[in-house]
């Protein structure tokens, strides 16, 4: 694709890459839009416009990439220690499950603690499923791409059961449980969009994280783990602490999305309502080079072609199923121009 | 029993034998799901339309074949990231499905077409039964086959020795796209229909499928084989025992957690 001039620098030509991303991407989906648009302009114009014309919108746009860089942070953490999640959808949603039921469940009690209960549940459920694939893998050398994938469509399916049978709303007319109550749903900012508190929590666990894995001991060995797993055993370093560690770590970010998803921005856990998160997340994440400062950013970037797609099918006349072929197309395009040959971080996966 | 084991299998098998091939040429193909779905629309699309079953054969092979083509490309030539350009190919399978769904049939819903498929099942049966020997012949027995292991191995020395590893990357990803064609086929012509997601996550247990089978032709065939008798199985069990539908759709990813762990077990146990 195109040619960069190399930099000495290394700082400067990751920037560079990771601006250039964004440029290419949004370049391909105005050409997209205007090879399928009927109107090309006025789509265009809501394209980049809907994003940023209402509070709505503009709110939804910021709850979604809020939601995204938690769940990135969760696939970075386990790229890092040299593995890969593929179970984030699933983890995403019971954590999103498990919230609900523990919200319905709960007694009155004082809000604030009621919340933390119910986002520690939901962590713990994403939790669970993470570890045992990373235990898995640790312990038998399962692969873990294929064992966190397997659990989480397991999962997604005994969550509808649930959903479809014994926790079921009679009364609503979609596939869902009961509704949160209102003394449990988390601060909103900006109605009558969905921004709420999760978004300030998202961007804290970004620094977090970022602290944790570049300024700690303990992410330094994760790391080390990652770049070479011999080397580092021979080191002293705890490899199968860090492969069961990173993984439920992991299970516990996505975890707590799906539940900050169910507390914050649904208020229920309606069928496949965090559908697509898991996926995102992997996308946001190999944008940002899997560093968690850059996650935040990256987030936004999908987010805002997120909410400019559904911009368009909501005021022109685009049909909705064109945008998930240009989500395609940039999906396609995403990491053409990042990750490439020789690649310094050797941003390799098995 | 058998026979309706066999022709939950099929479709399974074509699939997984199509991801061996770019499991063993080093690309992590994740695009089988999109490839089989996109095989089924048009098989169906193509027969309501023409009427004639051979030209909406001749479309699924073409049509998911196309579908992993772009996938290559983009992973190959432009070096994008295997998994997400995969991901990409599901997406534009999905979308690409509804929009011509909507074009030509005026909905996204299911498409029924009121023939009869009974000979075909055998001519499924009989493809994949000719197919499976001669994955094998061709990937054990052959120059090629020989390249295209080495090719997963060490690509680089492929290169070194002048032979392009890119052309059997190519290769194998296009007869994955061709057997996920005739998957897809198998699978609507079967039922006479096309349903929305149809495909229903056959495309990841196939490549599951690959890594239980030891990445050999049998080894596939034997877990495709265990796949269909679990979800024959669990459908039996909604049947007698009265075990929701629901919860039945996630016991076949169950079983073969199950097995993928016993399998590692066993593999470490006997290097230890």
């Amino acid at each position: 694709m195109l040619k960069i001039k190399r930099v000495n620098n290394p700082a400067l030509r990751d920037s560079a890459r990771i601006l250039i991303t964004p440029l290419i991407v949004i370049t391909i989906s105005v050409i997209t839009i205007s090879a399928l648009s009927p109107n090309p302009p006025e789509t265009l114009y809501y394209f980049f416009t809907s994003p940023f014309s209402t509070n709505f919108f503009f709110g939804n746009m910021l709850n979604t990439a809020g939601l995204l860089i938690i769940a990135s942070l969760g696939v970075t953490i386990v790229f890092k220690a040299g593995m890969f999640n593929l179970g984030g959808e699933g983890q995403v949603y019971s954590g999103a499950f498990t919230a609900t039921a523990a919200a319905l469940i709960l007694p009155d009690m004082n809000p604030a603690f009621a919340v933390i209960i119910i986002l520690i549940c939901g962590s713990l459920t994403g939790a669970g499923a993470g570890f045992i694939s990373g235990y898995l893998k640790n312990r038998w050398d399962t692969n873990e791409l294929i064992s966190s994938f397997l659990l989480s469509s397991a999962l997604i399916h005994i969550v509808n059961y649930f959903i479809t049978g014994r926790m079921s709303d009679k009364n609503s007319y979609l596939i869902t449980t009961e509704a949160i109550d209102k003394s449990y749903r988390l601060i909103q900012f900006l109605p009558p969009s969905k921004l709420n508190i999760s978004f300030i929590i998202a961007v804290l666990t970004a620094i977090a994280s970022y602290m944790y894995l570049y300024k700690t001991a303990g992410g330094f060995e994760l790391r080390e783990t990652g770049k070479n797993r011999i080397f580092a055993w021979f080191s002293g370093i705890k490899t199968g602490y860090f492969t069961v560690f990173s993984f439920t770590a992991s299970g516990a970010l996505h975890g707590f999305t799906g539940a900050l998803a169910a507390t914050g921005t649904y208020y229920m856990c309606s069928q496949n309502c965090t559908a697509g998160l898991g996926w995102s997340a992997i996308a946001v994440s190999l944008i940002a080079r899997n560093n968690p400062l850059y996650i935040i950013p990256s987030a936004l970037f999908i987010s805002f072609m997120n909410t400019g797609l559904s911009g368009i099918t909501m005021y022109t006349s685009f049909p909705f199923e064109l945008s998930s072929i240009i989500q395609a197309v940039v999906f396609f395009f995403i990491t053409t121009t990042i990750i490439r040959k020789g690649d310094r971080n050797g941003s390799k996966h098995t | 029993m058998v026979q309706s084991i066999l022709n939950i299998a099929v479709p399974y098998i074509l699939a997984g034998l199509g991801g061996l091939f770019t499991e063993i040429t080093g690309s992590l193909n994740i695009a089988l799901e999109g490839q089989i779905l996109t095989g089924a629309f048009w098989a169906i699309a193509v027969t309501k339309s023409t009427g004639n079953i051979y030209l909406g054969l001749a479309a699924a092979v073409i049509s998911s074949t196309m579908l992993s083509l772009i996938n290559a490309f983009f992973a190959f030539k432009l070096k994008a990231n295997i998994f997400i350009s995969g991901l990409a190919a599901n997406m534009l399978s999905y979308g690409m499905v509804s929009v011509f769904s909507i074009l030509f049939f005026g909905n996204n819903g299911i498409i029924r077409i009121g023939a009869d498929f009974g000979n075909l099942q055998y001519f499924f049966l009989i493809l994949t039964a000719v197919s499976a020997p001669l994955a094998h012949y061709a990937l054990f027995r052959t120059p090629w086959g020989l390249r295209m292991r080495a090719c997963g191995l060490a690509g680089d020395v492929l290169f070194y020795r002048g032979i392009n590893p890119d052309f059997y990357k190519y290769s194998a990803i296009l007869l994955s796209g061709a057997l996920c064609g005739f998957s897809g086929a198998a699978l609507s012509f079967g039922i006479g229909a096309f349903v929305p997601n149809i495909s229903a996550g056959r495309g990841w247990i196939a490549l599951v499928a690959v890594y239980l089978g030891y990445k050999k032709p049998a080894g596939v065939i034997l877990s495709c084989i265990l796949f269909a008798s679990a979800e024959s199985l669990s459908s039996w069990m909604q049947g007698f025992i009265g075990v929701p539908a629901t919860i039945i759709l996630a016991i076949p990813y169950l079983i073969t957690l199950i097995v993928l762990t016993t399998v590692s077990i066993i593999r470490k146990k006997a290097s230890a």
